[in-house]
């Protein structure tokens, strides 16, 4: 298996982990937060775009992450990967912030892996690089019908619920439930070497 | 629930629960299915993990470049992206004592208590040396200016207990300081929510120590844990799940 590195953006020489940038980041070297930004820079960014549809937006997001990924230590390495860190973050923040801009304030039930009990740190997932992870994840998209596919997505960019889902494509929700079940079932059989 | 378990029902729970969409009715099924059969934990964090691969499938899109130097000049002078108001450099001591009296307050001691408290030298020693062991970021958070604080007692699964929760607006830090909270059970964690619109938001989990004290600091994660539209409450969960409630409320917000 490679290094955990990153082809997506090209700028990036480091072959460091992201457990010893970490540690070298908490150590007040910002040089280790640059390295991350260039690898994860591209990825937090793009997540925030998609979700915010704003460039101002999402760059203000990004930066917020990164910043908070420096002065804090909300991220702990024995309970996950950073990169996974860095998308649950990401996304619950561009939702919110998504969320508080209708009139009436609506938060989304969500989970944070930050918060959850200790996960896998021999992620394999974090043994590729970031270009690897994309192929292998938009080649298991690719095998969802397109119908289970804009369900997950809807769930997942937008934080609408099941139900939500249901009116605004005008399905009946038993139809909604049965197509997140088996997109999100067939997803994890299409990536069951990278999870457990 | 002895009847065996129609799979295809199941996997939809597991689902619901994933998407973070589950009705309380199938939060309460699921809790129990969950508590009946541990190992669908790992089933569930296997399916989770599936969705959460989504953002890499974006096609990839390169940031502004001068994003990358304004973050790092941000943290090179460790301004915060929005503009906080300077701080003053205080003596240490200050601070210290600052901190103390305002941990003492969270405890919710009174004013006599506070000046009894404050007092004896040692007991500030202890508090300041537990904020030291905790992080020194803790006695920012307490220190500064648009800190608010949200007081919780106990339901009657704790009825003993009780906090206050510290947050800090700019810094998106919260701290939290609680009393005779029961040490949690093995494979059990508490976990503080945020309920705003008949929606539970997970905010952070803790435990208590054996002395039934909390004195945790988070970074919040979402803003519904720190607006004052929503109710803070306290449950005890499962620790081996991503955030569901699940488990009984055991403290929960109350007015001053």
């Amino acid at each position: 298996m490679p290094p955990d590195s990153s082809d997506r953006t090209p700028k990036t020489p480091s072959t460091r982990m992201d457990r010893d940038l970490f540690q070298a980041l908490k150590a007040g070297q910002s040089s280790a937060l640059g390295i991350l930004y260039d690898r994860y820079g591209s990825l937090v960014y793009g997540l925030a775009l998609k979700i915010l549809r704003n460039p101002q937006e999402a760059e203000d997001l990004t930066q917020e992450i990164f910043l908070n990924l420096w002065r804090s230590d909300g991220y702990n390495p024995a309970r996950g990967s950073l990169s996974s860190y860095l998308t649950v973050m990401t996304r619950s923040r561009a939702i919110d912030k998504l969320r508080s801009r209708g009139t009436s304030v609506k938060f989304l039930e969500r989970w944070q892996h930050a918060m959850t009990a200790e996960t896998r740190t021999d992620n394999p997932f974090e043994q590729v690089s970031l270009g690897e992870r994309s192929q292998q994840v938009r080649a298991a998209l690719a095998e969802l019908s397109e119908n289970q596919r804009q369900i997950l997505e809807m769930a997942y960019y937008e934080g609408l619920s099941q139900s939500e889902i249901a009116t605004q494509l005008d399905i009946p929700l038993g139809t909604v439930k049965t197509r997140a079940r088996t997109g999100l079932l067939k997803l994890r059989q299409t990536l069951r070497e990278f999870i457990k | 629930m002895t009847e065996p378990l129609n799979p295809e029902h199941l996997e939809e729970l597991m689902t619901g629960y994933v998407l973070g969409d589950l009705s309380p009715e199938e939060a309460l099924e699921f809790g129990q299915l969950l508590a009946e059969n541990p190992q669908l934990a790992t089933e569930v964090s296997s399916l989770q993990e599936a969705l959460e691969v989504l953002p890499y499938a974006l096609p990839e899109v390169t940031p502004p470049p001068h994003l990358r130097t304004a973050i790092l000049e941000a943290a090179n002078s460790s301004l915060t992206p929005i503009s906080t108001p300077k701080r003053f450099s205080l003596p240490w001591s200050k601070i210290a004592a600052g901190a103390a009296a305002l941990l003492a307050l969270a405890l919710g001691l009174d004013n006599y208590n506070l000046r009894q408290q404050l007092k004896v030298v040692q007991a500030q020693k202890d508090v300041i040396e537990v904020l030291q062991q905790r992080n020194t970021r803790v006695i920012e958070v307490l220190q500064q200016r648009n800190t608010r604080l949200f007081t919780l007692t106990g339901t009657e699964n704790a009825n003993t207990a009780s906090g206050s929760i510290a947050i800090n607006t700019n810094e998106q830090k919260a701290v939290i300081v609680f009393q005779n909270l029961p040490a949690s059970p093995a494979g059990q964690i508490y976990r503080l929510w945020a309920i705003a619109d008949d929606k539970k938001i997970a905010c952070a989990n803790f435990d208590a120590s054996q002395q039934g004290t909390v004195l945790a600091e988070f970074t919040i994660p979402a803003a519904a844990c720190s607006s004052t539209k929503s109710t803070l409450a306290v449950t005890l969960e499962p620790s081996t799940l991503p955030p569901q409630p699940v488990g009984p409320a055991v403290m929960v917000e109350s007015s001053l």
